[in-house]
């Protein structure tokens, strides 16, 4: 009894550690992994090194599945503990993103978009929105927000508009475009890899609502901000001053090379399921690619890697790891059977609307990993009760982050480029646009959901 | 010291160091920073001042805040990076001036021409001045006081190494009590000019 309530203050406590924001995440996750592993495994447990070895799931490496696995056969899904092929699948895309940044591929696909809609207010709105989700399908929406908002807020003081409800809404469509795919966001790659679901499982399946979704978020964004939208379309503006999408090119051949990548990782993504190649190979081979492609760049594009998230996740999963292995998250699981009485409807509306509020208050990505063993623990040796389960959890866990500033690292990065820039949002701004967007997005979510799964 | 100085005056609620810092400014013939800073910063951002002035001088929530890649959530902290950074750009232009709050003596620790001076006064002084000021009751005037010196306390010791009021912190710490408002910047600016003249003596 002891070790489940080690594993759940240890738990609890990185969360509170997480959540007060003092010490670095990655710190505080390595912190309570190493605490798991000690107190629980190794003191309270005496030695179980047969649960270390699978917390740290340093076997998946030696298995051929972990990097191929044959299309014509039907996958469980990873380990439990330490998901490295997430890890793996995250770094590799953070060294393209890096190439990618460098070449100035974002700055001039935001500039050619502007131009191209004639820097008019409303088009320019829309259109960044749009762009927004569909870039954040497959680069981390950290990235997509960090040049789209700055890329912005340069239109703004040119264009002479106020690009707070624009960052807002980008930031909205880049959590809602991630929440598309598998490799949007990292709920969905923990959840994909976890479960042994394909990019085109998730497309087809949250895609289909988060496409639905967009709609009526673009709507919502032009209704809420029409006054604004009017307002900056009746200053005058001399165009002549604005920059060309050709001088945000830093390097042609770069800028080329950068763009072959981060296609060829599209294709691998789109169709990896027919290929077999799993997330972790893709993310290797596109690193591998953008490494030899990098020249003398190279040192460069490895420092902007952000290793501090990949610590993270490797304290994160060990802590969640030691959760599962004391039967804290079965417990959970039991827990959440009981209230909705085995009703799917109401056990999806549960996990939807909970890991939503959740989500908009503490970081997704540990609730996520959180709560995969739980639905499967739900699920049991239901293959379409686990799909439903793990749709409504991504949907949850993806919007409910779009709701607050501290939601999901989008909404941080963006909220903070704007405020270097001086333009403050606060929780009221910020929640005062996004929470009927979340609720509109979680309502739809929700009745698609009831409608064609239960 | 450089041929360029810069006062910094931190003070408690209540000394009259705002007042001293404008004296001591026109007495010098050199610019005054204050609040103004955070009016020279919107006008140089295009953003209205209002907006800034909410998050001056202020020490960032326990909670509801997140940190991501170097980026926060905490606009305290992005109004007090705004300061902190103009006032290193300011002191790079050469300028002389006189700076009053905004942790200026920690941000300018490493400068040659730094003078930084900490201005208390007695309780019964202060509270008379701020009830004065204020128009206010006694009562009033000491929850006003006690709550502006441990915002500013707080702000100050989250964002410097040294701590608020600490004797080690600033090269001069000055009771106002004694001289008044005039008094006490007249005695500060004997001190700038003796501090100055030191200094070009010793090269």
């Amino acid at each position: 009894m002891l070790a489940p309530i080690a594993a759940a203050i240890i738990f609890v406590a990185m969360f509170v550690l997480i959540v007060t924001d003092k010490i670095e995440r990655h710190i505080v996750t390595l912190g309570c992994g190493l605490l798991t592993l000690v107190a629980v495994f190794i003191i309270i447990r005496g030695f179980d090194f047969t649960a270390i070895w699978e917390t740290l799931s340093l076997k998946s490496f030696s298995e051929l599945s972990f990097w191929w696995a044959d299309p014509n056969v039907t996958h469980e899904g990873g380990h439990g503990g330490i998901d490295w092929a997430t890890i793996l699948f995250i770094a590799g895309m953070m060294v393209m993103v890096e190439g990618m940044a460098k070449s100035g591929f974002f700055r001039w696909l935001c500039m050619l978009l502007a131009k191209w809609v004639n820097y008019k207010s409303v088009p320019l709105f829309i259109t960044f929105m749009v762009m927004s989700a569909a870039l954040a399908m497959f680069i981390d929406s950290i990235t997509v927000i960090l040049f789209l908002a700055a890329i912005t807020i340069e239109l703004a003081r040119l264009l002479k508009f106020n690009p707070v409800p624009m960052i807002i809404s980008e930031i909205f469509c880049a959590n809602l475009g991630g929440s598309a795919t598998m490799c949007g966001d990292p709920p969905n790659i923990i959840i994909g890899s976890a479960l042994g679901y394909s990019f085109t499982d998730f497309l087809t399946n949250t895609g289909l609502i988060a496409g639905i979704s967009l709609i009526a978020v673009v709507l919502y964004f032009y209704l809420a901000n029409r006054k604004t939208l009017k307002e900056a379309d009746m200053v005058e503006k001399d165009l002549s001053v604005m920059p060309t999408p050709a001088s945000a090119i830093v390097n042609m051949k770069d800028f080329i090379i950068s763009i072959c990548i981060f296609l060829l990782a599209v294709v691998l993504l789109v169709t990896h399921a027919q290929t077999g190649l799993s997330v972790a190979t893709i993310g290797v081979g596109i690193a591998i690619i953008t490494i030899i492609a990098a020249g003398k760049d190279l040192p460069h594009i490895l420092k902007g890697v952000d290793y501090k998230t990949l610590l993270f996740f490797v304290g994160l999963f060990i802590v969640v790891g030691g959760l599962e292995q004391t039967g804290v998250l079965k417990i959970i699981a039991d827990f959440i059977a009981s209230i909705s009485g085995g009703n799917l409807m109401i056990m999806c509306a549960i996990i939807i609307w909970f890991s939503a509020v959740a989500s908009a208050f503490v970081d997704n990505i540990p609730f996520a990993a959180t709560m995969v063993p739980i639905i499967m623990s739900l699920a049991g040796a239901d293959g379409t009760l686990l799909a439903t389960l793990a749709w409504s959890l991504a949907l949850g866990t993806d919007i409910g982050g779009c709701a607050t500033p501290i939601g999901a690292s989008a909404n941080v990065v963006g909220t903070s480029v704007a405020a270097k820039n001086g333009y403050m949002i606060g929780w009221g701004k910020f929640c005062k646009q996004s929470v009927p967007a979340t609720i509109i997005v979680l309502t739809i979510s929700t009745l698609i959901i009831f409608l064609r799964y239960c | 010291m450089a041929k360029q100085y810069i006062v910094s005056i931190g003070r408690e609620f209540g000394s009259g160091g705002k007042h001293i810092g404008r004296a001591l400014a026109k007495e010098l013939g050199v610019n005054l920073y204050d609040r103004n800073i955070v009016e020279k910063i919107a006008a140089e951002k295009e953003v209205d001042a209002e907006h800034l002035e909410k998050y001056d001088q202020k020490k960032r929530r326990a909670f509801f805040h997140r940190t991501v890649k170097g980026h926060t959530t905490a606009l305290e902290d992005h109004v007090n990076d705004l300061q902190f950074d103009y006032i290193r750009r300011l002191a790079a232009t050469g300028e002389s001036f006189v700076i009053v709050g905004r942790c200026a003596e920690s941000v300018l620790a490493d400068h040659e021409g730094l003078i930084s001076i900490f201005v208390k006064a007695e309780r019964e002084y202060r509270i008379g001045r701020v009830m004065e000021q204020f128009s206010l009751n006694r009562h009033a005037a000491v929850e006003k006081m006690e709550r502006h010196d441990r915002t500013r306390r707080e702000y100050h010791d989250h964002y410097c190494d040294v701590k608020w009021g600490n004797v080690k912190s600033y090269d001069l710490i000055i009771d106002a009590t004694h001289f008044g408002t005039q008094g006490t910047a007249d005695f500060i600016k004997d001190y700038v000019e003796k501090r100055i003249a030191a200094a070009e003596e010793s090269k």
